[in-house]
């Protein structure tokens, strides 16, 4: 018997990625698009606070006032909102058949840019504020997911390069 | 199968062991690299972010209050009284408690066209500060970070009363975060130039608490439940009129005109 070295090596020229990581990008990508898209419309609609009331439940709108609320002058809903398109575009089927280094790089880097924004948000929250926002941090969380799948679905890719 | 035949597949299983150990290293290097680099940006943020907390803390200086100039009385309940020599009315009452955010963004708004009625003879103004955030109904630190203020507000002359209350606002320390400690009280009266034993042994001692439990006593019985309120020859203004006043300080001089007629 002889075998076909051949056609072992073809490959198919895009690395097969499992459906539940595609999937998993894109709920993932969807939540973090709602929770901004909330967030900026909460972020517009929301009046200024003109009383501090006699009880704890209302809050006085001390982080949403603060200095952390925008970055160069952009309010962060605005910004998150634009990150999660921006990622959106980066899982679409039309980005995950091409596996152009700009796409692949682009998720990446990315991600890591996303994960150390938020690293600095934590820091600002815990470090400065004392406070943390509940639906700040379901951003958070998504897009530290993120990175954790790109990262996954990188090292599957040069595992099958093999 | 032939001799040949095994070499190459031989060689190939070594091939593809190299291949297979290159993508390894590869994984190595990819999770390595994304983790190394990640922690040593996040120390680095974090880092950044602490420092110039910190710095940001120990380079507050009192901020003096350059507005329209207007005598400043302190009454006898420990209220402070601006106004021009004679004028009998409208009185302007001003609760706040310095804590609360809505207040320090109503002295920074109106905090000046208030001391300017004061100054041209519109009104009497009364400033009442008191302790709106109390506990249990707030969580520490934010009832005495409320009462510190309160007192060296009340411990502070007169005179320096609007640029200490303006000294307070300006670094009211975000809700939930500690502030206001007798180090920084002290420290803003030493810039402010006014600074004496009898103060510090005011701000520390705590010496004026009865004066804030009056003031706020006084509040409650005036049912003001919120701040910062504004009571006008004592009828309380509408969230309407403070709106105008939050969205066009000038409008104060027309709300108090009606006041006056």
């Amino acid at each position: 018997m002889i075998h076909d070295a051949g056609s072992r090596t073809k490959r198919a020229p895009v690395p097969n990625r499992p459906g539940w990581l595609i999937a998993s990008l894109a709920i993932l990508v969807t939540a973090g698009l709602a929770v901004s898209i909330y967030l900026t419309i909460d972020h517009y609609s929301q009046e200024i606070s003109l009383v501090c009331a006699e009880n704890a439940t209302v809050d006085c709108a001390a982080v949403t006032s603060s200095e952390f609320s925008t970055v160069f002058g952009i309010p962060l809903p605005l910004l998150g909102l634009a990150y999660f398109i921006g990622f959106g575009a980066l899982v679409t089927p039309w980005a995950w058949r091409s596996d152009h280094p700009i796409i692949r790089w682009g998720r990446l880097g990315g991600a890591i840019v996303g994960v150390l924004f938020v690293v600095y948000l934590v820091a600002a929250e815990l470090i400065v504020l004392g406070k943390i926002c509940l639906w700040c941090t379901a951003i958070h969380v998504i897009t530290v997911l993120l990175l954790g799948l790109v990262v996954l679905d990188e090292y599957r890719r040069i595992g099958q390069e093999s | 199968m032939s001799k040949s035949a095994r070499q190459r597949s031989a060689r190939e299983r070594v091939a593809e062991e190299r291949r297979k150990q290159r993508a390894r290293e590869k994984q190595r290097k990819l999770l390595l690299g994304v983790i190394g680099g990640l922690v040593a940006a996040s120390v680095a943020v974090v880092a950044v972010v602490a420092v110039q907390d910190k710095a940001g803390k120990s380079s507050q200086k009192a901020i003096a209050y350059t507005g329209p100039a207007v005598t400043a009385t302190r009454q006898a309940d420990g209220s402070i009284l601006m106004a021009k020599e004679g004028v009998t009315g409208p009185t302007l009452e001003v609760f706040g408690d310095f804590q609360c955010p809505a207040c320090r963004k109503l002295d920074e708004r109106a905090g000046d066209a208030m001391k300017k009625a004061a100054s041209d003879g519109k009104a009497r103004v009364v400033y009442r500060p008191f302790q709106l955030l109390t506990a249990p109904d707030f969580p520490e630190p934010i009832p005495s970070v409320s009462r510190r203020g309160a007192n060296a507000a009340f411990c502070a002359p007169a005179d320096k009363w609007a640029s200490y209350a303006k000294t307070l606002y300006a670094y009211q320390p975000e809700e939930g975060k500690n502030g206001f400690e007798n180090k920084e009280l002290l420290n803003w009266s030493r810039d402010l130039g006014f600074y004496s034993p009898e103060f510090d042994k005011c701000v520390t001692g705590m010496e004026k608490a009865d004066d804030i439990a009056k003031a706020t006593q006084y509040a409650k019985e005036q049912q003001v439940t919120s701040t910062p309120t504004l009571k006008l020859n004592g009828k309380k203004l509408e969230n309407k009129q403070m709106e105008e006043i939050f969205a066009d300080p000038s409008s104060l001089e027309r709300i108090l005109a009606t006041a006056a007629s």
